[in-house]
């Protein structure tokens, strides 16, 4: 769990919203205050879900919560292809 | 002082393994029965743990992370008496020797004691989540991988084992050496998940340090 690939606005949103905790955070989307420290500090990257808990907390959508930190270098190439419907 | 995460887990490990070690020893002499002061040591370590921790507040380490530090100390002291009950009894080991028998009762007194402790430093509000789930699994790597390499040198040395102490071996010896391979693999689970935690919390320390 090196440095991902994805940011996030958490701090900026938590503190938009009345200076919120980061445990009061935690509680809010039932995960630990660590983990939020981990996610704020761009250590994790959170699973789909999550990412959604987190947006809907904040009435936000996925996209307006999290980024590509470097989209310039994110080759389509290297994601798996989408599986083909008959 | 700060020390690096490495030296800090190391350390921890390496020290009960040795308390664990040394509550075997003939030489020293027992006022009571050296289980029962291991008992009392890991009660003592645990609540020790648990009010440095209660100091911290919001800096406190979270459940899955409480559990392993005092996970890592209890099994090393444990892994640590039972390797030197080993070393003591030899390989002609039976389980009906009256050493065996007072041995095998301070080992189990100090899996009790690993039991109490953890339940004295166990977080009151215990929550874990899915990156505590995710670290768990690199741990259960580690874990796998040490048991596989501590099974090949025990296969090792039972297959082309030289001299007369490999040939001597009883069957409880080498159930107690699988037992030891088995509780390495936990020490190594615990360390490598212990790591990884406090690799995470460093890098968000420096990240909150002032620039020069």
């Amino acid at each position: 769990m090196s440095g991902t690939p994805i940011g996030n606005y958490l701090r900026r949103l938590r503190f938009d919203h009345g200076e919120l905790s980061q445990d009061a955070l935690a509680r809010a989307v039932g995960i630990t205050r660590q983990t939020i420290v981990a996610l704020e500090g761009g250590h994790y990257a959170p699973s789909l879900e999550l990412a959604m808990r987190l947006a809907w907390f904040f009435n936000k959508r996925v996209d307006d919560v999290f980024f590509w930190r470097d989209p310039a270098n994110l080759s389509i190439n290297q994601l798996p292809q989408p599986t083909q419907s008959r | 002082m700060h020390l690096s995460p490495i030296v800090r887990i190391a350390s921890v490990g390496i020290s009960a393994l040795f308390i664990g070690w040394a509550l075997t020893l003939k030489t020293l002499d027992w006022p009571i029965r050296p289980g029962i002061f291991g008992f009392a040591l890991m009660l003592l370590g645990a609540l020790s743990a648990r009010w440095y921790w209660l100091g911290l507040k919001l800096a406190a380490p979270g459940s899955p992370e409480r559990s392993l530090w005092i996970g890592l100390a209890s099994t090393a002291i444990i892994g640590g008496h039972l390797l030197g009950m080993l070393w003591q009894i030899g390989a002609k080991m039976q389980l009906q020797s009256l050493q065996t028998q007072a041995l095998t009762g301070d080992n189990w007194t100090l899996v009790l004691g690993g039991a109490v402790a953890w339940w004295v430093a166990r977080d009151p509000e215990p929550r874990q989540d899915e990156r505590d789930s995710l670290i768990a699994a690199q741990g259960t790597q580690w874990a796998y991988y040490s048991l596989v390499i501590a099974l090949i040198l025990l296969v090792l040395l039972l297959g082309f084992g030289i001299g007369a102490s490999t040939r001597q071996m009883s069957q409880p010896l080498i159930a107690h050496l699988l037992i030891g391979a088995l509780m390495l693999s936990c020490v190594s689970a615990s360390a490598r998940q212990l790591y990884v935690y406090a690799r995470d919390q460093q890098r968000h320390q420096s990240a909150e340090a002032p620039g020069p």
